[in-house]
């Protein structure tokens, strides 16, 4: 896989900025930082879940949970549905014994392009990030839940209670996701925490984020044992993502709705004699 | 009552008791100069080698199932915070399940027992007192001793949880050097029958590998292959390689079983069939295989033995598998007994002749019934009749690491003496002719006395009061015993009447060599290695017994020469010296050193067909008539009266050869259809760890679980609870001959009608030892095949009342 140009190095407004202060230090710099920034492409973060691959084991829930510092909710708060899973598993059940039919379809945020959540936000606590990731500012959050009504996969979990867990089981809760208190919304970020982290790696061995660092990098997908989850650029053709995404089993959820998620299923095949 | 077992059994007590000695134990020897274990930087919290935001991945093995996949762990200025596969391990390839990510919530659990705990007060008071660990072992030590010298050291009993590995055989070397046979696993209440069937048929008491990267067919006999399969996320990967792997090419997967389990679901194919009935679908199937000249015919002939009539030495003529089979198995006979319509027995037949290298196999649950024996063989044969066995695509036997063996335990004629005791729970003798273990037996023979009385007990990884029928007999039994030691992190049910508890480290923070249940083929053991100093005063059940070998002395003593259980592992580890494998070290420096990178020892490749060595067998081939049943037998009734009596006592309808043959025999229920109308289904989900599910909170919360999840539940048909009146989510009164319990109804179609199912590992945490929640909810009664002694978890009915008023 080939390794893409600065534009997985450069965030974003520095970018200018960095352009402008490389033009006063040096001409030939100057010219190479317009040059890579005439051909930089965005980023656009995708993920693809194969479901002839998935098993319905839920490793890939178990461990979003475990990255993301998300709290289990207890019999009370799970019996009124008040569970959180940023990552769940939606089970569709058909028919009746002995003709069943039953699919595991891991959901994740979609990261609409289209976002219907961050339409309604009235408080710009969520956001599409310039590499595509449907971000969630919970100091912003007011709570007024318009985004759990506005998404249409109920990926959005509004916080009814303050998280809370045993104070030795604290001890495991991963420095890098801070826990969210009660009143707001809190949602999928794509482990955008391990992306910044996967960047700062490849920058400090002086080398450029590969397709090959992502592709198992948020928590669901490094779980997976079936590696059914893949996640990439999506604006590179050459990813996986890219590649996968192009498959004729390929679709998305609810995309009459013209949310245009990042999020790309494979269908399932069947044997076939 | 909520008050009453807050007092009695409150995790405060146990906090309080423990007092908060926290860090006690230190990693001997982990800081010491020139240490081989000694990583770049300590593992080990606390120490001043961790600077601010520091943080490690730190490869170890996973402990949540017996499969024991390479993990890495991050740990953060000494806090481990996450689990991840190992990329390199071959067992999973850098995939963890459920299970696996969950596994901090057991080394962090808030009711984990602080440090060595002596009785208090009165048995089941509830009351500890807080011990050194040097008193405790010295005081257990002591007794033991003293019982030696009196002659009855048979009457000490190891309850072992661990199923393979160092553990067991480090307990079997205490029981051997101390003297006494009763070294007594859980094997006959998990997967007990499919290792009866190896055991018997291949010569290979252990459970088969599979190269399933070859196979192009995949039966499973209620092998929960996704869920609770021994080594399931092995055969995740295995599976999207089957599906995926190679362009133009998709292995087909059929799952038989009653319920449809999410492995059903995933499956290419399900064939829903009457509970306990696999057998007789495997024996329809060999029909059809046979009379269709569908098998393997060089295969049977060259490899096997008892497929044709034969005559023994004393001229006695003995039906062959083949004529048993079509005389005894048509399909349209098979058929009415398992629900499968003939044109599906005939068809799946037809395809796996068609698809090789073709694998049958079954599940320990699946060969959990009052038939589990000839259930199992019956399988297990249907490999044989594809011609797989030992080869490429087919099943295999799992080959062993190169570990150096210990020094042998030099017994004194004490120990020998007493070794040579019966078991006492019964192996090999009437009660139990054909089995390896029958823990389930235990409780009847300790309350007897006979046939000696039990004058120790230690609970290793066991909670039977917990996880096996009659939890009560088994309470009462624990009770009658007068040295009781449980070694459980957490409290228990088992535990709770218990003279001393010394908790275990967690798998987080102990040295192991880890034996995975067989998958691979090849050989694979993988590294354990504390990710963090143990939490609180706890120590690795190993470094607690060969303390406690040194308290009893010698010889005993001398069998266990080693400074620490790491010193113990190190002599093992030895025989990968010199040898090709992940690391190919000479040194042990360097061969440590790997072994703490990469979490594990493997040596790829697998040699297919050794036909010389495959089936250590009496004939040297695969029996279909397993000449060892027939000795056994033979060894175990004097005569054919005492077989016949035993037989009929114990309700068999097989007699004769059929009884070493692949055979199908009705199954035998607790309680009868009119009183009892619906069959017990239990089956373990993808969230049941060791010692299930209760107490670890991510897993009784998986999504899709349904909000029901945290309630103890039992599953109906539909069409079941309509006609009882009954609601999703409401609670029923489920009736069984061994118990009554109030559960809540959760309504799925996958239920077959007239059984209900059983999710097993769930209950009340913290435990409530007065409640009668043992095997299944104590809804399970306590029977087996008569002759191997396996547990049938299917085996009981219960009736459902409509629970008003709670």
């Amino acid at each position: 896989m080939t390794e893409r140009s600065a534009n997985f190095e450069k965030p974003s407004r520095r970018g200018v900025l960095g352009a402008i202060l490389g033009a006063l230090s040096s001409p030939i710099v100057l010219s190479r930082r317009l040059f890579a920034a005439a051909a930089r492409r965005k980023i656009k973060w995708g993920m693809v879940i194969d479901l002839d691959k998935c098993t319905g084991c839920r490793g890939c829930a178990a461990a979003c949970r475990a990255e993301n510092n998300i709290a289990t909710a207890g019999p009370e708060r799970a019996e009124e549905g008040r569970g959180i899973y940023w990552m769940d598993l939606l089970t569709v059940e058909e028919g009746e014994y002995p003709n069943l039919r039953s699919q595991f379809i891991p959901t994740p945020c979609n990261h609409c392009e289209n976002a219907p959540c961050v339409k309604v936000c009235p408080v710009g606590a969520t956001y599409i990030n310039e590499e595509g990731i449907v971000a969630q500012i919970w100091a912003r959050c007011i709570g007024c839940r318009y985004c759990t009504t506005a998404c249409p996969y109920t990926r959005r979990y509004f916080n009814w209670q303050a998280p809370s867990w045993p104070e030795e089981d604290r001890q495991r809760l991963n420095p890098d996701v801070a826990t969210r208190p009660k009143g707001v919304v809190e949602k999928c970020t794509f482990c955008h925490h391990r992306i910044r982290a996967a960047r700062e790696s490849a920058r400090a061995e002086g080398r450029l984020l590969s397709d090959a660092d992502v592709r198992k990098l948020p928590a669901c997908a490094q779980s997976c044992p079936a590696e059914a989850i893949v996640f990439g650029d999506l604006n590179d053709p050459e990813s996986e993502v890219s590649r996968l995404a192009a498959s004729p089993r390929a679709f998305r959820l609810q995309e009459e709705l013209g949310t245009h998620p990042k999020v790309v299923y494979l269908r399932e095949a069947k044997w076939r004699e | 009552m909520n008050q009453e077992r807050e007092t009695k059994w409150g995790r405060r007590e146990f906090l309080t008791a423990a007092g908060a000695a926290a860090g006690g134990l230190t990693l001997a020897g982990c800081s010491e100069k020139g240490d081989p274990y000694a990583l770049e930087k300590s593992g080990v919290p606390g120490e001043s080698t961790w600077s601010r935001g520091e943080e490690k991945w730190i490869a170890t093995a996973c402990g949540m199932c017996a499969a024991g996949c390479g993990i890495r762990v991050r740990v953060v200025e000494g806090r481990a915070v996450k689990i991840e596969g190992h990329p390199d391990c071959p067992l999973n390839r850098g995939g963890v399940g459920p299970k696996g990510q969950s596994g901090l919530q057991l080394l962090y659990h808030p009711d984990r027992i602080r440090g060595p705990l002596r009785r208090d007060g009165a048995r089941g008071s509830g009351s500890w007192k807080r011990v050194s660990w040097d008193d405790a072992l010295g005081e257990i030590g002591r007794a033991l001793r003293e019982l030696r010298s009196q002659g009855e050291s048979r009457g000490v009993v190891v309850l072992d949880g661990e199923p393979r590995g160092m553990m067991p055989q480090l307990w079997d070397r205490f029981l051997e050097a101390y003297g006494s046979p009763n070294h007594i696993d859980h094997h006959s209440a998990t997967d007990g029958g499919k290792v009866l069937a190896t055991a018997y048929m291949h010569g290979v008491p252990e459970l088969p590998a599979y190269d399933w990267e070859n196979t192009q067919y995949v039966l499973g006999f209620g092998a929960s292959l996704f869920e609770s399969w021994c080594q399931s996320i092995h055969f995740m990967r295995a599976a999207v390689h089957m599906r995926r792997g190679v362009p133009g090419r998709r292995a087909k997967f059929v799952q038989v079983s009653p319920r449809f389990s999410v492995t059903a679901a995933r499956a290419d194919e399900w064939v829903p069939i009457e509970p306990a009935t696999y057998g007789a679908l495997a024996l329809g199937l060999a029909h059809v295989l046979i009379k269709e000249d569908l098998y393997d015919e060089a295969f049977v002939r060259d490899h096997t033995f008892g497929f044709e009539p034969w005559k023994d030495e004393e001229g006695k003529a003995h039906r062959g598998f083949r004529d048993l089979v079509l005389e005894d198995y048509p399909p349209d006979k098979v058929s009415p007994i398992t629900g499968v319509p003939v044109e599906t027995i005939v068809r799946l037949a037809q395809e796996m002749a068609a698809h090789r290298p073709a694998i049958s196999l079954a599940d320990g649950g699946a060969a959990a019934a009052t038939n589990g024996l000839g259930t199992a063989m019956a399988i297990h044969a249907l490999n044989a009749l594809l011609g797989n066995l030992e080869r490429p695509g087919g099943m295999i036997v799992q080959r062993a690491a190169p570990l150096a063996p210990w020094k042998a335990v030099e017994a004194d004629e004490t120990a020998r003496k007493n070794r040579q005791a019966p078991r006492i729970d019964g192996t090999g003798d009437g009660a139990c002719p054909l089995g390896r273990g029958f823990i389930q037996g235990l409780p009847e023979t300790v309350l007897s006395g006979n046939p000696y009385p039990v004058k120790a007990l230690f609970l290793y990884r066991s909670n039977p009061v917990f996880s096996k029928p009659d939890g009560r007999r088994w309470a009462e039994a624990i009770q009658k015993i007068p040295l009781v030691v449980s070694f459980s992190p957490l409290p228990d049910e088992s535990t709770f009447w218990a003279d001393f508890i010394l908790p275990e480290s967690t798998y987080f923070e102990r040295w192991e060599i880890v034996e995975p249940v067989p998958s691979v083929g090849h050989p694979v053991v993988t590294f354990r290695q504390p990710v963090v100093a143990p939490l609180y005063d706890t120590m690795a059940a190993g470094d607690a017994l060969i303390r406690l070998a040194n308290a009893v002395g010698s010889p005993v003593a001398d069998a266990f020469p080693w400074e620490s259980y790491r010193k113990a592992l190190e002599e093992r580890i030895k025989g990968f010296l010199g040898k090709e494998g992940s690391t190919a070290a000479t040194k042990m420096s360097a061969l440590i050193k790997g072994l703490q990178k990469d979490g594990g020892w493997w040596a790829p490749g697998y040699s297919f067909e050794k036909w010389e060595t495959a089936f250590p067998t009496p004939s040297g081939k695969f029996e279909f008539y397993s000449r060892e049943i027939a000795g056994r037998l033979a060894k175990a009734f004097p005569d054919a009266a005492a077989l016949e009596k035993h037989l009929a006592g114990a309700g068999v309808a097989t007699r004769g050869d059929d009884l070493c043959l692949p055979h199908w025999e009705p199954p035998r229920f607790s309680g009868s259809a009119g009183a009892y109308p619906f069959v017990l289904v239990v089956y373990r989900g993808i969230n049941y760890a060791e010692g299930g599910v209760r107490h670890i909170p991510g897993l009784r919360e998986l999504p899709g679980s349904g909000r029901l999840t945290w309630k103890e539940r039992i599953e109906l048909n539909p069409e079941d609870a309509r006609h009882l009146g009954i609601d999703d989510g409401t609670p029923v009164r489920v009736e069984s001959p061994a118990g009554v319990r109030v559960l809540y109804a959760q309504i799925f179609a996958g239920v077959r009608p007239g059984t209900v199912a059983l999710p097993l590992g769930h209950g009340p945490w913290p435990p409530e030892p007065t409640l009668q929640v043992a095997g299944g909810y104590g809804l399970l009664d306590n029977l087996s095949d008569p002759l191997g002694g396996i547990l049938a978890l299917q085996g009981t009915r219960v009736r459902i009342l409509k629970e008003e008023g709670v």
